[in-house]
């Protein structure tokens, strides 16, 4: 992949890419930074990319190991992964943003990836490093605790 | 609306913010180009840290004073990621400026202002036919003195958008030189035009800060200090500490963040600084977070959630000649040293995520009499995966002392909270 072909390839995924950074980091100006880390590191590194066809999901992982860097160098992750599940009902009581924030990160992962990242259950398994059953079990509890009712059609 | 037409508008609502990636794509190629830069203050620079707070209420109309403004589209935008920033700008707490001036091609016109007794923020318009071939260093200068403060360039650098520069000052002076240097992008130190528009602040429209006295005592890791207040300015919010003399460690960082009655928080820190070190001391005993000026409540809490001290007695001796040490820090191993005259050049080779991680490596040197032998300090691109970190160290010793960013990383089992009205 050339560099123009680099540059092309991640402006086609520049609102996926954006929806998982934001939903990550909580905020457009923290997400524009991760947004520029990653892009800086793609570009350093596109040329180890063997399969183009990985493109997509490589790069959302790019992405979102720079949003965890980032929440870590924050040092807001710490709390972020001990606060107490909420029960089904808090979630029903806040915004769909809210509840995403609030959800556990392994459920925040996996929604943001399908739904907003619109990576299919076997993209999402690849990037998370999960067997694709463990995705789909933890999508329906997400879902659940959201109250949401998403199907394939809505990640298209 | 159900959860389904929320989720719909949320994606909707996100795919009509998302920016373009064209200028990240060019910053990175810059960046790559160069292959040589500045990954983060090497020297003194431990005073500024960074911090995540959140909101506050307090009930205070202040904008009745302030005039009229129309709320721009572009200045909403450009002020998006500071809630205390959206929040004046919604109570139109923002002057208008309006100058612009032109040279050799450039045109630069200065827009607003939003103030307050310790930070102005600038937000101006910069038009070129070659956007891509410059770059931009904001900077304040106080008069008569001609001081030079650091600004904080918040621009995303996107062409036609409105600009952002900020500066943190002891007291906002009613006249001041906002400069703007326009330099070339493939050579960072040739400057191709500055600007210099003369600012004059209306005193008069500057919302006073609200104090708080706390005075409440802190235990944090065995170590006491004392939280001793607030104040509460329209664009950021500043929390003051006190440290026991008798303390065997020094507060690196304090993890906190407010959180009003309804449990609403905002979590950002304050135009990139964070905290602020003292000059009779190693801890940093002030902190500035996003400002709830705007917002109303009852009251509010302080929650305090961890903590990072560095005990007072750790000096780690590096042999220079070996690079031998009684503590490691992943991620970083000793490169070498060359002597230049009467100083020591010494390098490191760090792997880039290290760079970017939450880790202890010192920056800053010292001889066995405690005096710091720091003169520079670069960072430099290697490979994709790691950087060189060299130090040029006033002392030709064969052995020098590392003073690691902190050694106790502290968390209580449950969070401290100290309600405020």
């Amino acid at each position: 992949m050339t560099n123009e072909e680099y540059a092309l390839r991640v402006e086609g995924l520049r609102t996926r890419l954006y929806k998982t950074a934001i939903l990550l980091m909580g905020s457009h100006s923290q997400a524009m930074d991760v947004l520029d880390e990653a892009v800086y590191k793609g570009l350093c590194s596109h040329r180890k990319l063997r399969d183009p066809s990985l493109f997509d999901t490589w790069m959302t992982r790019i992405v979102m190991n720079e949003c965890y860097n980032e929440l870590r160098r924050q040092k807001r992750l710490v709390p972020i992964e001990e606060a107490p599940e909420a029960s089904a009902e808090e979630y029903d009581s806040l915004p769909l943003r809210e509840a995403l924030q609030k959800l556990p990160r392994d459920l925040k992962d996996v929604i943001t990836l399908r739904f907003f990242s619109e990576l299919t259950v076997a993209q999402t398994a690849e990037v998370l490093h999960l067997p694709q059953g463990t995705v789909a079990s933890q999508q329906r509890r997400a879902l659940k605790l959201l109250r949401l009712e998403l199907g394939e059609e809505e990640n298209q | 609306m159900n959860r389904n037409d929320e989720f719909k508008a949320l994606t909707r609502a996100l795919e009509e913010e998302a920016p373009s990636l064209n200028a990240s794509l060019r910053k990175a190629e810059r960046r790559r180009a160069r292959k040589r830069y500045m990954i983060r203050p090497l020297i003194g620079l431990a005073a500024v840290f960074a911090v995540f707070v959140a909101l506050v209420n307090l009930s205070t109309p202040v904008a009745s004073a302030l005039s009229r403004i129309p709320v721009l589209t572009d200045l909403v935008r450009a002020v998006r990621f500071s809630p205390s920033l959206e929040a004046a700008v919604q109570n139109d707490y923002v002057q208008l400026d309006g100058q612009s001036q032109t040279k050799n091609g450039v045109t630069v016109t200065v827009e607003y202002l939003i103030v307050d007794d310790q930070q102005l923020h600038v937000f101006y318009r910069l038009e070129t036919e070659e956007p891509d071939r410059i770059s931009t260093i904001p900077s304040v200068i106080l008069e008569p003195d001609v001081s030079f403060y650091g600004v904080s360039n918040l621009s995303q650098e996107s062409e036609g958008d409105l600009m952002h520069a900020a500066v943190f000052m002891t007291q906002t002076p009613e006249y001041l030189t906002f400069r703007l240097q326009v330099m070339d992008c493939d050579d960072p130190d040739l400057e191709l035009v500055r600007f210099d528009f003369p600012l004059h602040v209306d005193t008069t429209m500057i919302a006073p800060a609200k104090t708080r006295v706390l005075d409440q005592p802190v235990e944090l890791s065995g170590q006491r200090f004392t939280l001793k207040q607030l104040e509460i300015y329209p664009t950021h919010i500043t929390l003051h500490l006190e440290e026991d003399a008798d303390n065997t460690a020094w507060l690196d960082q304090l993890h906190f963040y407010f959180e009003t009655e309804d449990g609403k928080q905002f979590s950002a820190g304050s135009s990139g600084l964070i905290s602020q070190g003292e000059d009779n001391t190693d801890s940093a005993l002030t902190y500035y977070a996003e400002s709830p000026y705007f917002y109303e409540a009852d009251s509010f809490k302080l929650v305090v959630f961890g903590a990072k001290l560095r005990d007072k007695s750790v000096w780690i001796p590096l042999d220079l000649e070996t690079g031998e040490s009684e503590t490691t820090f992943p991620g970083y191993s000793f490169a070498g040293r060359k002597i230049e005259g009467n100083q020591s050049v010494v390098s490191f080779l760090v792997e880039t995520d290290s760079i970017f991680g939450d880790h202890a490596w010192p920056i800053s040197f010292y001889d066995k009499a405690g005096r710091s032998l720091n003169t520079n300090g670069e960072s430099m691109y290697h490979d994709d995966q790691t950087h060189v970190e060299t130090y040029y160290l006033d002392t030709t010793d064969r052995i020098v002392y590392m003073k690691p960013i902190f050694t106790d990383r502290w968390q209580p089992e449950t969070p401290l909270v100290y309600t405020i009205h």
